[in-house]
C-alpha cells in the first residue's frame, strides 16, 4: 500500500530479476526427484511476477518437500512437523504485505498436520499452499503416507498397506470457506507453472495438490501416467497451454471452476488424473482482512498494553500504591 | 366563455369572480393533505457510523428491517408490527410538530408517549424492538435545511473514508520511521550509556544491575554503524512533516467547509504547496521504509518536487472542499461558482434554490437562472453534476455519494420546495416541481464509460414522456364518478404560488364544457387556433375541484420548461460516439479471453514451435524442452552437452560435446523420457550396436 508516486519510483529504480536471482544452493533431493520441477515452477513465478525477495516468504514443515525454502533466495521458515500452515498464518497475520507460500508434503499436511490443514482452509488467509504429494515418506526412507495406494509395500507395511488412501482434493472441497483448489502434476512443468501462478493470483488460501514422482522409493509408480498423455485430463478454464503441449495432451474437457459439485465429482476421479483449477471462489473473505491484520503499534502502545495486562497480576510491594508504581 | 378566452389571450380578468380562490393545490395532490399519516421517504436517518453502508436511510426502511429481524412471521408477530408502526407514525407526528434530534431520542420520546397510552404490552413490545435497534443518526424531515444537512453528511461520510485510509497510512509510516530512528539510537554510543541502558530495565529491578559496567562492555557497537547523517536528517524531516500535517488531523486540522466558492478555491490553492510537501514526505517515508531510497537517483528528483509532481490519483486521496451556497443569485456569485467549478479543483458545491420563479417584469413568468446552473455545469466538462428536488434527494443518494467521492469538482443543485410565502409542505412543492419538469432530477458523471451512461434521468416520473400523465378521479355536481387523464405541466405546478395567481382564472360556477382541453394537451398540439381553452385542475382548501383557465404567458413559460427537459432527454439518449463504440467491437472479438473461458489453444500446425520442427529430423538428438522437469539428471551427466534455458528446462547445448553413449545414458536416466538420442554421429563408436538397441525406446 503505497502512493502511486512511490510505486513509480520503486519500479524505475528496480533492476529486472531473472530466475537465478531466486536460486539458492544446490538442491539435496535425490536425482530425478519431482520436487525439482516444483522448485523451478515457483522460481519461474517469482521471476514472472518480479516478487521482491525480501517481501516473499516460503514456509514449510518437515519432509522432502519442506526443504524447498532452503533453495529459494527469499525469506524462509523451515518449521516443525505438520506446523507449516499455522506458522504461515502467523507470518501473514503480522505481515499481510508479504507474499507467503507454503510447501508441505503428504505426511506433513495430511497426517500430523491434518487439523491445521482443515482449519487453514476455513480461515482462508491469503496463502499459496503447495502440497507435494508423492504418496510416500521419502525423507525417512519409505514408509506409507495417508495417500499411499492400498497395498503399498513399505518399511512399516512389508505386507502392503491396509487402508484406502485419503483424497486430499475431496477433503479440501468439503471444508467450509474453501476458495481455491487445483491439481497439477510435476511432469507437465508448463501447466504446473500456470496453475501455481493462478494460485498465487487468487486472493485467499489457494490449495494446489501436486502429484509428484518419487524415483527413489516409488520408482516407476507414475510411469503409466507419465508415458501415456491420454491418462491426464486437462481442465480447460483459462489456463494457457502451448500448442505443442496441447498436441500431446489431447484429453481435455471444459470445466466451470465456480461449480463446486462438478469440482467434487472431478476430484473423486483418480484415473485419468485431472489437472487444472477445480474450484475457485474469490468472494470468500480472508481472516486477516476480517481481523484487520497488520496494524502497526508504536512502542508506547505496546508498552501500555503490556503494562495493563501485567498490572492485573502484579502483587504490589507494601506501601506502593497501584497508581504510583513505575 | 368569451371572457375566459379573452383572459387566455390577454391575461386580463374582466370580472372579479374570475379570480381564483386562495390556497390552491394541484388536483393530483388531493389525497396528500396529511403527510404525517403517510408512510413515505421522510424522515430520513443520517446514519452515524460508516460501516461501508448507505450514509442515509429512511425511517420506514430502518423500521422494516427491525421488524423482519424481530417480529415473527404471521399472526404471532402482528401485534409487535402494529405497535412499532404506531411508533413510526408517532415519530413522524413529533417531527411535524418541530421536534428534532437523533433517532434514539425521538424514539424514546415517542415510546414514552405510546407506552403511557398503550400500557404494559405496548411498552414491552417497543422495548424489545428498541433493544434490536442498531442504526443511529440525526433524523431529518423534508424542509428547507434538508439539502444542506444531507449533502454535508454525504460529504462527511466520503471524507471520513478518505481520511481513515490516509491516516492509517501516515500513522503506519510514522511508526515505521520512528522505529528506524529508535533502532539507530540504540545502536549508537548515546544508546549505550549507563543512563540509556538503565531506562531499558524496569525500576523494580534496576538495582540488580551495574549499568556502568554494562555500558563499558557494550561500548563498541557490533557490526556496521547506523544511519548516515544524510539519511537520518531525511527521515527526521519526513517524520516531522508527517506529524505536523493538517490535512488528516483530528485536532488543529484544516477546515474544509466554506460558504463561498472563491474562498474555497483560494484555500485549496494556498494549501497546495503544503499538500505537495506532504506527498513528498509520504513518498520519501515509503521509500525509506522499504530501504529503497537511492540518493544518487532520488535526491535530485525530490529537490525539484512541487505541486506539479503530484499525480492525479494521489491528489484524489486528499480531502475535498465542501461549499454550501445559500444561493447564487447575484451575478458575481454565479461567476465565482462557474470559475471555481471549471478550475478542476476538488470542490463539492451545493447550491440551494428556494424559489424557481425568476424576478422578471411583472406579468411575465420565467424560471430563475438557478434552475439552469446544473445544466450549465454539464457544459464545463469534468464536473460531476447532481440536480434534484429536496423530496427526491434520498432517492439520489447513490449519485450523491459518487459525486462526493469522485476526485474532481461536483455541483449539487437542489430545489428546497420552500419558496417565500407559506405554501403547501415543502415535500409536496418539491415533488410538484419535479413532476412538472420545472426542476427535473438528473446525475451527470463525466467519468462514466460511454456517453449514454454519463447522464442519467433515473427517478423522474415517466421519463420517456414530455410530461407525466395521471388519472384524476372526481365526483361532479351530480355526484357522478368522473375520471380524466391529464398531463402534469408547469402550469399545474405554478398554481400553488400566489405570485402567479394573476395568470389563472376560474370558471364561474362549477361547470365547464367541452370547449376546454388540458394545458398539457394544448401545449402538445403546439397551436392555439383550434379554439379550445387550456385549463388545469386544482383543489381548494375544502378539497373541491376547481378548473382554472391559464393565460398564454404562463403557457409560454411552461413550454420553455418542457423544452429544457427535452434537451436533457436528448443528452441522456445520446448514442455512444464512434470512438467509444470501437473498443466494444474489439471486445466482442476477444470476448472468449476476456470472459476467462478457454484459452487453451487448439493444435495449430502453422503455429507449431521450433522444437516440433526439430522433431521432424529423426537423425538429430533433441529434448522436448517444455516437458523437462528440471531434475538435473542430464546436466549432471554432461554439462557440456546439456544445459538449461532461462526457464531452467534442459536442451541440447552441443550434441558433439559427448559420445552417443552419453546421449543414450541421458535418455535412459531421464525420468520423464523426453530425451531422444537420434542417430550416432560417429559410426565407429565402441559398442554402437548395443547402444542403438538401447536407444530404440527413445526414438
Amino acid at each position: 500500500m503505497t502512493l502511486d508516486l512511490t510505486q513509480c519510483l520503486l519500479q524505475t529504480a528496480q533492476e529486472p530479476r531473472d530466475l537465478a536471482d531466486y536460486q539458492s544452493g544446490v538442491p539435496r533431493w535425490c536425482s530425478g526427484c519431482g520436487d525439482n520441477a516444483i522448485l523451478t515452477a515457483v522460481q519461474r513465478l517469482c521471476r514472472d511476477e518480479q516478487l521482491a525477495p525480501e517481501k516473499t516468504v516460503f514456509v514449510s514443515g518437515i519432509g522432502c518437500s519442506s526443504r524447498l525454502p532452503h533453495y529459494m533466495h527469499t525469506y524462509g521458515f523451515h518449521g516443525l512437523h505438520g506446523r507449516a500452515l499455522p506458522l504461515a498464518e502467523g507470518v501473514k497475520m503480522s505481515r499481510p504485505d508479504l507474499h507467503v507460500f507454503v510447501s508441505t508434503g503428504d505426511g506433513d499436511c495430511l497426517s500430523i498436520g491434518a487439523a491445521h490443514w482443515i482449519h487453514a482452509l476455513r480461515y482462508n488467509m491469503d496463502l499459496t499452499v503447495l502440497l507435494h504429494d508423492n504418496r510416500i515418506y521419502g525423507l525417512t526412507k519409505k514408509q506409507v503416507s495417508p495417500t499411499s495406494p492400498l497395498g503399498t509395500k513399505s518399511n512399516t507395511t512389508p505386507k502392503g498397506s491396509y487402508l484406502q488412501p485419503l483424497n486430499p482434493l475431496t477433503v479440501t472441497l468439503g471444508v467450509q470457506n474453501v476458495s481455491f483448489v487445483a491439481q497439477a502434476v510435476d511432469w507437465i512443468p508448463d501447466l504446473l507453472s500456470e496453475i501455481i501462478a493462478a494460485a498465487y493470483r487468487h486472493k485467499g488460501l489457494s490449495f494446489v495438490r501436486i502429484v509428484q514422482r518419487c524415483p527413489e522409493f516409488q520408482p516407476g509408480a507414475f510411469d503409466p501416467w507419465v508415458l501415456d498423455p491420454k491418462r491426464t485430463l486437462i481442465l480447460r478454464n483459462g489456463l494457457a497451454m502451448s500448442p505443442a503441449l496441447a498436441k500431446i495432451y489431447t484429453n481435455q474437457r471444459d470445466h466451470d471452476a465456480s461449480d463446486i459439485h462438478k469440482a467434487r465429482e472431478i476430484a473423486s476421479a483418480e484415473d485419468p488424473i485431472p489437472v487444472g483449477i477445480l474450484y475457485q471462489d474469490g468472494s470468500v473473505p480472508c481472516y486477516e482482512d476480517l481481523r484487520h491484520a497488520g496494524v502497526r503499534r508504536t512502542p508506547e502502545q505496546v508498552r501500555h498494553g503490556l503494562e495493563a495486562e501485567f498490572d492485573k497480576f502484579t502483587i504490589w510491594p507494601d506501601g506502593v500504591p497501584a497508581g504510583d508504581a513505575p | 366563455m368569451k371572457e375566459l378566452r379573452f383572459f387566455h389571450l390577454t391575461g386580463t380578468r374582466s370580472r372579479s369572480e374570475l379570480a381564483p380562490p386562495e390556497h390552491l393545490r394541484p388536483a393530483l395532490f388531493a389525497r396528500y393533505h396529511d403527510l404525517a399519516a403517510l408512510r413515505y421517504d421522510f424522515p430520513i436517518v443520517l446514519v452515524d457510523a460508516d460501516g461501508g453502508g448507505a450514509f442515509a436511510r429512511t425511517l420506514s426502511d430502518v423500521i422494516d428491517e427491525l421488524l423482519r429481524e424481530v417480529a415473527p412471521q404471521g399472526m404471532t408477530g402482528e401485534r409487535l408490527r402494529r405497535s412499532v408502526l404506531r411508533l413510526e407514525r408517532e415519530i413522524r407526528r413529533l417531527m411535524a410538530k418541530g421536534e428534532a434530534g437523533p433517532l434514539s431520542s425521538l424514539w424514546a420520546r415517542a415510546e414514552a408517549d405510546l407506552a403511557a397510552r398503550g400500557g404494559a404490552p405496548m411498552a414491552a413490545d417497543l422495548a424489545q424492538v428498541r433493544a434490536a435497534l442498531r442504526v443511529e443518526g440525526e433524523l431529518v424531515d423534508c424542509d428547507v435545511s434538508l439539502a444542506s444537512r444531507l449533502v454535508s453528511h454525504a460529504w462527511r461520510t466520503a471524507e471520513a473514508r478518505r481520511a481513515t485510509e490516509m491516516r492509517g497510512r501516515i500513522d503506519a509510516l510514522v511508526a515505521r520511521l520512528a522505529d528506524l530512528l529508535r533502532a539507530d539510537h540504540l545502536r549508537s554510543h548515546g544508546g549505550r550509556t549507563a543512563g540509556a541502558l538503565a531506562e531499558g530495565i524496569g525500576a523494580a529491578h534496576r538495582d540488580l544491575f551495574d549499568f556502568d559496567m554494562m555500558a563499558l562492555l557494550l561500548a563498541k557497537p557490533s557490526g556496521a554503524s547506523g544511519l548516515s547523517d544524510m539519511r537520518r536528517a531525511r527521515i527526521e524531516r519526513a517524520l516531522a512533516m508527517l506529524r505536523a500535517q493538517r490535512f488528516f488531523a483530528d485536532e488543529a486540522g484544516y477546515d474544509f467547509t466554506f460558504e463561498r466558492a472563491d474562498l474555497a478555491l483560494a484555500a485549496y490553492r494556498a494549501r497546495l504547496p503544503e499538500l505537495a510537501a506532504l506527498v513528498k514526505a509520504i513518498t520519501v517515508a515509503e521509500l525509506e521504509a522499504a530501504g529503497e531510497y537511492l540518493e544518487g537517483l532520488h535526491d535530485d528528483y525530490f529537490k525539484g518536487f512541487n505541486e506539479g509532481s503530484v499525480t492525479p490519483d494521489d491528489l484524489a486521496r486528499f480531502p475535498s472542499y465542501l461549499v454550501r451556497l445559500d444561493h447564487a443569485r447575484d451575478a458575481a456569485g454565479r461567476t465565482q461558482l462557474l470559475e471555481a467549478l471549471s478550475s478542476g479543483a476538488p470542490l463539492k458545491i451545493l447550491v440551494e434554490t428556494d424559489d424557481l420563479l425568476g424576478r422578471s417584469s411583472p406579468g411575465d413568468v420565467s424560471l430563475s437562472l438557478d434552475t439552469h446552473l446544473a445544466t450549465t455545469a454539464i457544459g464545463l466538462g469534468d464536473v460531476f453534476v447532481v440536480q434534484s428536488v429536496s423530496s427526491h434527494l434520498y432517492r439520489m443518494r447513490e449519485p450523491l455519494a459518487a459525486a462526493m467521492s469522485c476526485p474532481g469538482p461536483a455541483l449539487v443543485s437542489v430545489f428546497s420546495g420552500a419558496p417565500p410565502g407559506d405554501l403547501a409542505p415543502p415535500y409536496l412543492v418539491a415533488a410538484a416541481a419535479m413532476e412538472s419538469r420545472a426542476f427535473p432530477a438528473f446525475a451527470y458523471d463525466p467519468a462514466a464509460e460511454d456517453g449514454a451512461a454519463r447522464l442519467s434521468l433515473d427517478g423522474n416520473p415517466q421519463p420517456t414522456r414530455t410530461w407525466p400523465e395521471h388519472e384524476i378521479v372526481y365526483a361532479d355536481a351530480e355526484l357522478q364518478h368522473r375520471s380524466e387523464r391529464t398531463a402534469f405541466t408547469f402550469a399545474d405546478f405554478a398554481l400553488m404560488d400566489p405570485r402567479v395567481a394573476s395568470h389563472y382564472a376560474r370558471f364561474p360556477g362549477s361547470e365547464w364544457n367541452g370547449e376546454t382541453t388540458s394545458a398539457g394537451a394544448w401545449l402538445t398540439k403546439r397551436a392555439d387556433g383550434h379554439g379550445q381553452l387550456p385549463i388545469v385542475y386544482a383543489i381548494d382548501g375544502t378539497q373541491r375541484l376547481v378548473a382554472l383557465a391559464v393565460d398564454e404567458k404562463l403557457l409560454r413559460a411552461a413550454r420553455r420548461s418542457s423544452e429544457a427537459w427535452l434537451r436533457l432527454q436528448e443528452l441522456a439518449r445520446r448514442a455512444p460516439t464512434e470512438d467509444a463504440a470501437a473498443p466494444d467491437a474489439g471486445g466482442v472479438a476477444s470476448s472468449p479471453a476476456a470472459a476467462g473461458s478457454v484459452t487453451l489453444a487448439a493444435p495449430d500446425p502453422a503455429a507449431a514451435p521450433p522444437e516440433a520442427a526439430v522433431a521432424a529430423a529423426p537423425d538429430e538428438p533433441y529434448i522436448e524442452t517444455p516437458r523437462c522437469t528440471s531434475c538435473d539428471e542430464c546436466v549432471l551427466l554432461s554439462s557440456a552437452m546439456f544445459s538449461y534455458n532461462e526457464n531452467k528446462q534442459a536442451y541440447i547445448k552441443d550434441a558433439s560435446a559427448g559420445s552417443y553413449r552419453t546421449l543414450v545414458e541421458a535418455a535412459e536416466g531421464c525420468q520423464v523420457a523426453i530425451i531422444h538420442p537420434g542417430r550416432p554421429r560417429d559410426p565407429k563408436e565402441d559398442g554402437l550396436e548395443e547402444l542403438l538397441k538401447r536407444a530404440e525406446p527413445f526414438a
